[in-house]
């Protein structure tokens, strides 16, 4: 019922900035937040709604959520220009991180990997395997669910075909359904995803620990505002009451509560980086 | 109360309601159908216009991409214009990374306008379509479609009007072709209503239920109710012919109490004929009936009496039931009279046949009131045949317990009775009477009294001398009240010699006249016989010395005797009163002994061998005889005796053992001990005097025997009657052996005790 009504709240809020014709910025005090759509659109707007009420509250800054449909309208929304703040992994590219985009803080998860899973009693036992197979992914857009998975099977020169879920929880639900064989995941989002469930799965290929998405502020937002958000966001963990909000929402999508945010200079995200400096141009 | 209010609402013909319950049902499914119809539609249009979002911006992604590289936004505007050409978008656009926006609006309204409520819910669930236009990884731009979901939604609207149109149509023609059959079919119920006025004149038969196009379930139903129908008819018939048989009177009213029909027997007790009856209230053909009571109201077995009824009294038994309509009124009554007077008259007599019993039963408890006023039989507040028969059950027990009584008393006593009936036949015997006469039971039970009376005499002894029952009888009746009747005794020779005294009661009861009372006083008798015979022996040993002094001293009166003549009569005189005077207390001794039966005696422990030398030492044996001799004693003998009296009785067979050893010969003394339990220590006296025959030794202890029939001997013939007295009061007994000629052996035996300790001693003094 909460879920609902959240999301009804959620939607409606889209709706309305959708028909707003003008420049993103309706009012100056009021900024927009855009997460990544990881879990579907009901469930992301039950994690967040929350976290942004407290954090608004909190550091007097006016935040209003912003979610697409896809983990890649979030990209468009910054391309755009009609978001200020947002929760991503896409902008560490070189020509994204011109866009000005700064980082100040992350979700102190514990590192989670980039992998290639198929169900717990499918047959297939190796990546060699895929050959010829639909594998699917969040989207284009999904950094370590397929960008890095991609890459590995292009280093392998495995033929594998791509085809997108729209988010984790789409492409996840037709994994387990049998209409692919394997999906590539963000190792968090796919133990997420099980638990909720009730599903199991192995994995046939894992990269290095990477680091959950990070908070960023455009470059456009005042150092006073963005200080405030990144202080509220940072402290929720110190504050009883910033503490059970976060349990709550972390509760919902299956996170543990210790899955606070911290603060961060975004030297922690090199690897996102360095990954833009090898891979494929088809994966830019 | 919703429950009425729904039957309310249904139609009240089957065919309304079985149409009705079509329609409702009809619509639910079509309504329902159409729900599902929408929703199915709405979710596949939405899903599908997502679809085409992506695929149109797969489309133009391409032509997009390449024309913002060069930035030829205007084949970009192009693009985007031609992309919106008959789709479901309201607008595509192209932001690029400055802000700047290249916008294709298409405002076209849909061919059917929807309602707001429809287009809103169709916006609300629809998202634009981002994607960002990336080119060797760099970002020229973001392409957007957004949606036009006024023209979503007129689609959908469009087709759920023609769904409804549709639906419409159907249920119309669906009513419509059930309308038709259902009256047509049903319809063919309506004819019962011309059956049941055919049946009320007796004109109804089954195939008036008999359509050939009825369906199945019906020709079966109006099969069931023809036949039903046949047979009521029948009934009918059978009903009227059975009322006008019947003996009671049966009038059928209408719900106002007037007579719709009367059988034979009614109009008889009416003395009107049916025709007269007819309509009439049934309070004026009946006046008796309802004297005092509501005509129209209901009750059973109310007796009447109707006067006159064909010149005679008739008393009927009536019963008037209602029969309720459907609304739970009376519709109709009927009364119902049975002539009883048969059964009243019967009645009355066994009413006062009860009354004259109640009487009697209450005189009888009177009777049993008095019987029983003092036992504990308690009556109070019981009824008169209860109160009764605890009566007579205390009665019956007192009777059985007096009889038992009776029965112990006469069991127990040894006096013996003989019961007379009214015939004067035994009815009774009691066991004593048995027992002294030695007649049985049976042969004494129903014998009348002058077989008995020779049964007994033929038992009597020769001298015997009862008068009889009749001479008894004649002195009772004959004499005074208060004076006894003359003493009867019955010397009976066997089966055992006794004497009877015999005893007459007259009885006041039939079943008592009289009752001979038998009781031996054979005892008394010889008693009485000893008495005299002592008295007359006693006068005659008393009549000896005083015969003597009588003589001697006539002598000395009348002859003057010379002083030697003188003092031999005088010593004689002297020594006969000596004798006088011996027998006198010794007569008084052994009535003293025999009167206190020992309780002056003053019993002491003594030790014999002790006792024995100084009892003879202190003995003084006659002149010129030796003292006795004493046996050896090697140890102490103790008895438990009166000291004095020991010494009188060893004394008396001590000079009995002298004086009847005149030859002379020693007196020997001994101690003996006896065998048995308790130990007997005898005392034993041997003289060789005269001795004594058997017939001497069997009378030895007799008052005033003496073995010396001579008189030489002096002796008054009581000292060995003393003897035998003290010895048994002792708690011992006398022994005697004697040979004649020989010498005579008196033993005394005594029970031998044991020697006294100094506190058994000392509580025996005290």
């Amino acid at each position: 019922m909460l879920r609902h009504s959240l999301a009804r709240l959620a939607a409606s809020c889209i709706a309305g900035l959708l028909l707003l014709t003008g420049p993103a910025r309706a009012q100056e005090e009021s900024y927009r937040f855009s997460p990544v759509n990881q879990y579907g659109i009901n469930l992301t707007a039950a994690y967040w709604n929350p976290i942004i009420s407290y954090v608004s509250e909190k550091s007097g800054v006016k935040l209003q959520l912003k979610i697409g449909r896809t983990s890649a309208d979030t990209t468009a929304f910054v391309l755009a220009q009609e978001v200020e703040f947002v929760f991503s992994n896409h902008l560490f590219s070189p020509e994204r991180e011109q866009l000005g985009w700064k980082v100040f803080g992350r979700r102190a998860t514990p590192p989670m990997n980039a992998q290639i899973i198929v169900p717990a009693d499918s047959s297939i036992t190796e990546l060699s395997q895929l050959a010829g197979k639909e594998v699917v992914f969040p989207g284009p857009e999904a950094l370590v669910a397929y960008k890095f998975p991609m890459a590995q099977l292009m280093a392998r020169k495995i033929d594998a075909k791509p085809v997108f879920g729209g988010n984790m929880d789409g492409a996840l639900a037709q994994m387990f359904s049998g209409k692919v064989v394997a999906s590539g995941v963000n190792s968090q989002l796919a133990e997420g995803y099980a638990k909720r469930e009730g599903k199991t799965y192995r994995v046939l290929w894992s990269s290095p620990p990477v680091h959950d998405l990070a908070l960023m502020a455009a470059s456009k937002v005042p150092e006073k505002v963005q200080k405030a958000v990144a202080q509220a966001f940072v402290g929720m963990s110190r504050d009883p009451k910033g503490r059970d909000v976060l349990a709550q929402a972390s509760a919902q999508v299956g996170l543990t509560s210790e899955a606070y945010f911290v603060a961060s200079d975004g030297s922690e995200y090199a690897t996102y980086r360095d990954f833009y400096r090898s891979a494929p141009a088809s994966l830019r | 109360m919703k429950h009425l209010l729904s039957l309310r609402l249904l139609p009240r013909s089957l065919v309304g309601r079985v149409f009705a319950l079509y329609t409702v049902t009809l619509l639910a499914f079509v309504v329902g159908g159409l729900v599902l119809f929408y929703r199915y539609q709405f979710t596949v249009e939405l899903e599908e216009a997502q679809l085409r979002a992506d695929t149109l911006s797969g489309v133009i992604m391409p032509t997009i991409s390449d024309s913002a590289v060069i930035g030829d936004y205007d084949t970009i505007h192009r693009t985007l214009e031609r992309a919106l050409l008959h789709s479901s978008f309201s607008m595509a656009s192209f932001i690029d990374m400055q802000g700047g926006v290249v916008r294709a609006p298409r405002n076209e309204r849909p061919e059917v306008e929807p309602p707001r409520w429809l287009i809103d819910e169709v916006a609300a669930r629809l998202y634009d379509t981002n994607q960002t236009v990336n080119v060797g990884g760099r970002d020229y731009g973001v392409l957007r479609l957004s949606f036009a979901p006024e023209r979503i939604a007129g689609r959908l609207w469009e087709q759920t009007r023609m769904a409804l149109v549709l639906a419409l149509f159907s249920v119309a023609g669906g009513l419509m072709l059930i309308r038709f059959p259902l009256v047509r079919w049903l319809g063919n119920l309506s004819r019962i209503q011309d059956f049941e006025r055919a049946l009320q004149t007796g004109q109804a038969t089954p195939e008036m239920l008999m359509p050939e196009d009825a369906p199945t379930e019906f020709r079966a139903t109006f099969e069931v109710l023809g036949r039903t129908a046949q047979s009521l008819q029948a009934q009918r018939a059978q009903a009227a012919v059975t009322l006008s048989a019947i003996a009671d009177g049966v009038f059928t009213l209408d719900g106002q109490g007037r007579v719709v029909f009367a059988n034979p027997a009614a109009c008889a007790l009416a003395d009107r004929s049916l025709v007269e009856l007819l309509g009439q209230p049934v309070a004026e053909v009946m006046p008796a009936v309802y004297r005092g009571v509501d005509p129209l109201s209901s009750w059973t077995g109310r007796r009447v009496t109707l006067s006159s009824v064909q010149g005679r009294e008739v008393v009927v038994d009536t019963t008037q039931s209602s029969i309720l309509g459907s609304d739970g009124r009376a519709a109709a009554h009927v009364l119902a009279c049975r002539d009883i007077s048969e059964q009243h008259a019967l009645d009355q007599r066994l009413r006062a046949e009860l009354q004259s019993r109640a009487t009697a039963l209450i005189s009888l408890r009177q009777v049993l009131e008095g019987l029983i006023r003092h036992t504990a039989v308690g009556v109070d507040g019981a009824d008169d045949i209860e109160a009764v028969s605890m009566m007579i059950f205390g009665l019956v027990s007192q009777l059985q317990e007096r009889g038992e009584q009776l029965d112990a008393i006469f069991a127990l006593s040894p006096d013996g009775f003989v019961s007379f009936d009214s015939r004067r036949r035994a009815n009774y015997v009691s066991p004593a009477f048995s027992r002294l006469t030695g007649l049985a039971e049976k042969q004494v039970l129903g014998v009348d009294e002058a077989a008995i009376e020779a049964m007994l005499r033929e038992r009597f002894t020769a001298s015997a001398s009862w008068r009889g029952f009749a001479a008894m009888r004649h002195d009772l009746i004959e004499s005074a009240a208060d004076t006894d009747p003359r003493r009867e005794l019955i010397d009976l020779a066997w089966p055992k010699p006794r004497v009877l005294e015999a005893g007459l009661r007259l009885g006041t009861t039939h079943a008592i006249s009289q009752v001979l009372s038998l009781r031996d006083v054979t005892h008394e008798t010889e008693v009485d016989q000893m008495k005299s015979e002592f008295l007359s022996t006693a006068a005659h040993e008393l009549r000896t010395p005083m015969a003597s002094i009588y003589g001697f001293s006539e002598l000395m009166m009348r002859r003057k005797l010379s002083p030697d003549q003188q003092a031999e009569v005088i010593s004689t005189i002297h020594r006969q009163s000596e004798l006088m005077i011996t027998i006198v207390n010794e007569l008084l001794d052994l009535a003293r002994i025999e009167a206190r039966r020992g309780k002056d005696f003053t019993f002491e422990v003594i030790d014999l061998s002790t006792l024995l030398p100084e009892l003879l030492r202190d003995f003084k044996a006659p002149h010129e005889r030796g003292a006795p001799r004493l046996g050896p004693i090697t140890k102490s003998i103790w008895v438990r005796v009166d000291r004095n009296k020991i010494h009188q009785a060893i004394g008396n067979v001590l000079v009995n053992a002298y004086k009847y050893s005149p030859q002379g010969g020693a007196i020997d003394v001994d101690l003996v001990r006896g065998e048995g339990d308790p130990a007997m220590v005898g005392i034993s006296v041997r003289d060789h005097g005269i001795g004594l025959t058997a017939e001497q030794l069997a009378r030895v202890g007799e008052r005033f025997y003496r073995a010396d029939a001579s008189g030489s001997i002096p002796g008054t013939g009581l000292g060995i009657s003393i003897v035998k007295e003290i010895i048994e009061l002792l708690g011992g007994r006398l022994a005697i052996a004697s040979v004649a000629g020989q010498g005579t052996t008196v033993t005394l035996w005594l029970p031998a005790t044991h020697e006294l300790t100094t506190q058994e001693a000392v509580m025996e003094h005290a």
